[in-house]
This record gives structure tokens, C-alpha cells and sequence, in this order.
């Protein structure tokens, strides 16, 4: 380090503060504009919203009519459904439990899924909101690329693939994979149901124990298997 | 069926680190959040870092990275496909601090306190504030080129990026302000991650 790097790293550092938290902030108040541009929106009216769906509807009679068909859906947002999905994964470390479903959606802190969409997409993406003694927990599993149903385990071509990460809903603590973990991820063909093994020994925040958390089991992102 | 072999050689930060990270940005535009949650956790401390590096206030330094997390989340969908969204998000928390700055017309009044804050005679800690002082009376661009290359470690191309100019742009206007407070000092070429 230059003599010049070194003495500006001296200068400024001692204005720095612990910034615990920061992030959970921040993101809070990205979720808290999400939501309030959500109302804003729907505030812009009925009529707004039904002249448009006019349209929308008009646009898509037209362009069936062209193609003679109906054409596949897939949107872009990943499925975040409004009832509870069955899951039997089994949690061990500072987190124990075994969960047998999601809680309701509340919010931002919500279960969702890529689902039947991910393999257009490319990639997998399962959040699972769940209960426990513990408190609720957001379980996180990320895959990319993502090529359908199958199993995806870390390679030494993408090795950070699949990604698992456990966080409480305020992002304080928690735990996400990291090097020599082992992180197996299996989607069955219905694409919205699979098993999980995941070991996250790297702690998300200075304030998560070094204990590694671990879950295995099924999961779903479905109501009713 | 897609089978992988297991090979633990990696460290997740990376998962979000600029080239990874762009395999998310897909999924924050569609408004995933977790996605976007993702990208910009491992971006939160370079931008206090370089909040703090501008405004020297720890407060307002926090409060410009949440405004800036904000506004990254609104425009995410400005974020061009091959874009480096470190230099990228670091962009938009330098427009953050030059807001705040211009709505802190107190700041300089406060410049004293910074060595009474420190509470010490010692030399190395005058010397600090004095190059506090010192950054402080250099014009918003020149400081946020030197506080990303000097305080940051980034890469000449990030600071480009983040500043909005060319490379050699970038190299001369560190080159010209480091002049400013160290007349006799070369930049480096060579550093950042």
C-alpha cells in the first residue's frame, strides 16, 4: 500500500462506524417503496386500470388471432402463492426444527417460486418463509444456470451454484453456503416440488453464530401435494 | 437432467460480485427481491465507505446508502446488460452524497470539531485531519475519484465507471487532484481487486 493510500485510509477511517444493519434498512425501505408504489399505482384508478386491460385484452385477441393459438405463459415475476405449501425439511443447528409447511404470506416477507418458468428463465429461485421455535425464518435456494428438472449440486464450473441462504425476515442474522459446503438441490418434473441438502456455515451478519446450519428434505412450492 | 459434480471451491461474496452478479440483475429487474437483495448486500459497505469518503459523516453516510439502495432498486431496470452494477450502484450513492452535500451547507462549519472529535495532539491524527480538510475543499468529482481509487482500491475502469468517464479521464482527474494535496505524488497504475 502507497504511502499516500495508507495515510487516506488513516484519515477516513476513523470517521467509520459499525454499519450493522444497514442492509436490512436499506432493503426495508426498498420493500416499503415496493409496496408503496404497489398502492400508488392501484390509487391511479379503476378506469385507468380497466381502459388498459381493454387494450391489453384487444392486443392479445389480435395476436392470437395471427398465430392461431394460445401461447405459452410465462411471466417474468417468480409465483408467489397466497396459501401455505407442505414441506417436510428438517433444520439443525442454532435454527432446530422440523417444518412441515410455510406460513402465510405477510408482506414482503413472503414465500415464492420461478417454478414451471425457471427453465425459460434459466434460472431457479425458492424462497420458503417458515416457523420455528426460533422464530420465522426465510430459506433461500438460488439456482443458476438452471436447465430444468434434475439435480444441481456446486461444480467447479459454477461454483456458486446452487446458493442456499437462511436470513430472519429483518435480514439480522442468519447463515448462507460458502466454501466447502455441500449444497444438493433436486427439482422433480412438475418443477415446483424437489428434496434439499444444504449445509451454510459462513454467517450473513456479525451477529450469526459460527455454528453451520444445515436443512434437509423435501420441499414444495405447491398448496397441496 | 442436469447433473452436477460436487467441488467446493468457491466463497459466496463472489455470488454477487459484479461479473455473478449480473446473472441476478435479470431476476431484480422482473422485481425479485431477492435477487436485488442479493446483488446489493455485498455493495452496502464499499457504498458507506464511499459515502463516508465524501461526506465524512457517519449518519449521513448511512442515510445516503439507504436513499441510494432505494433509488438502485427504482431504476434497476436502467442497469444495461453487461453493466458492472458495483461501479454502477457506487454511481448512484455519489449522486446521493452530492444531494445531501448540497443541503449541508453546515458541514464546513463543522470541519473543526473533526480534530477535537479525535481528542488527541498526536501527529498521525492532525495529519488525518488535516487530509480530511483537505479532501473536503477538492470539488465533488476530484474527491469521489480519489476516495474510489484510494479509499475504495477499486480498479481505474470501476472508478471510470462509477464517475462516469472515460479511464484516462479517470486517471487524470486522480492525477490533477492528487496534485492538489501532494504535489511530488505519482498515481499508481497498478491496484484494486
Amino acid at each position: 500500500m502507497s504511502d499516500f493510500r495508507r495515510d487516506v485510509h488513516r484519515a477516513l477511517d476513523p470517521l467509520a462506524r459499525p454499519v450493522l444493519g444497514l442492509h436490512s434498512r436499506s432493503m426495508a425501505a426498498v420493500r416499503a417503496k415496493s409496496v408503496e408504489g404497489v398502492e400508488r399505482r392501484s390509487r391511479f384508478g379503476w378506469v385507468a386500470g380497466a381502459a388498459a386491460l381493454l387494450l391489453a385484452l384487444a392486443v392479445v385477441g389480435v395476436f392470437q388471432l395471427k398465430n392461431g393459438a394460445l401461447l405459452g405463459h410465462t411471466p417474468a415475476h417468480p409465483r408467489v402463492d397466497a396459501g401455505v405449501w407442505s414441506e417436510d425439511l428438517t433444520l439443525t443447528g442454532d435454527v432446530r426444527a422440523h417444518v412441515t409447511s410455510t406460513v402465510a404470506n405477510q408482506g414482503p416477507v413472503a414465500s415464492s417460486c420461478t417454478g414451471k418458468t425457471s427453465e425459460a428463465v434459466g434460472k431457479y429461485s425458492l424462497t420458503l418463509t417458515i416457523s420455528t421455535n426460533d422464530g420465522v425464518w426465510q430459506f433461500n435456494v438460488f439456482v443458476d444456470p438452471y436447465q430444468g428438472p434434475g439435480t444441481y449440486t456446486i461444480s467447479a464450473d459454477n461454483p456458486n451454484s446452487p446458493r442456499a441462504l437462511i436470513v430472519d425476515p429483518a435480514r439480522t442474522t442468519g447463515w448462507h453456503s460458502g466454501p466447502g459446503d455441500a449444497v444438493v438441490f433436486t427439482v422433480d418434473p412438475t418443477a415446483e416440488a424437489g428434496t434439499v441438502s444444504a449445509t451454510m456455515s459462513v454467517p450473513y451478519s456479525p451477529v450469526a453464530s459460527t455454528t453451520p446450519e444445515t436443512i434437509s428434505g423435501t420441499w414444495s412450492c405447491r398448496t397441496s401435494q | 437432467m442436469a447433473a452436477r459434480s460436487t467441488v467446493r471451491s468457491s466463497e459466496l461474496p463472489r455470488v454477487m460480485a459484479p461479473s455473478r452478479g449480473s446473472n441476478l440483475v435479470g431476476l431484480a429487474k422482473a422485481g425479485d427481491n431477492t435477487a436485488f437483495e442479493a446483488l446489493l448486500e455485498p455493495l452496502i459497505t464499499p457504498g458507506y465507505r464511499l459515502a463516508l469518503g465524501l461526506l465524512h459523516d457517519h449518519n449521513a453516510a448511512e442515510d445516503a446508502v439507504q436513499d441510494a439502495a432505494v433509488r438502485a432498486w427504482r431504476k434497476i431496470g436502467n442497469l444495461r446488460e453487461g453493466s458492472e452494477m458495483r461501479p454502477w450502484f457506487l454511481g448512484i450513492v455519489a449522486r446521493q452524497c452530492r444531494s445531501a452535500q448540497r443541503s449541508r451547507w453546515w458541514a464546513v462549519v463543522k470541519l473543526p470539531d473533526l480534530v477535537s472529535r479525535a481528542g488527541s495532539a498526536d501527529e498521525e491524527v492532525i495529519r488525518g485531519a488535516d487530509l480530511r480538510n483537505a479532501l473536503l475543499k477538492l470539488r465533488h468529482e476530484d474527491r469521489l475519484a480519489l476516495v474510489l481509487f484510494y479509499y475504495l482500491d477499486l480498479p481505474m475502469d470501476e472508478v471510470a465507471a462509477a464517475c462516469g468517464s472515460s479511464r484516462a479521464g479517470a486517471k487524470k482527474r486522480i492525477q490533477r487532484s492528487v496534485h492538489r494535496l501532494r504535489p511530488n505524488l505519482q498515481v499508481e497504475e497498478g491496484t484494486g481487486r
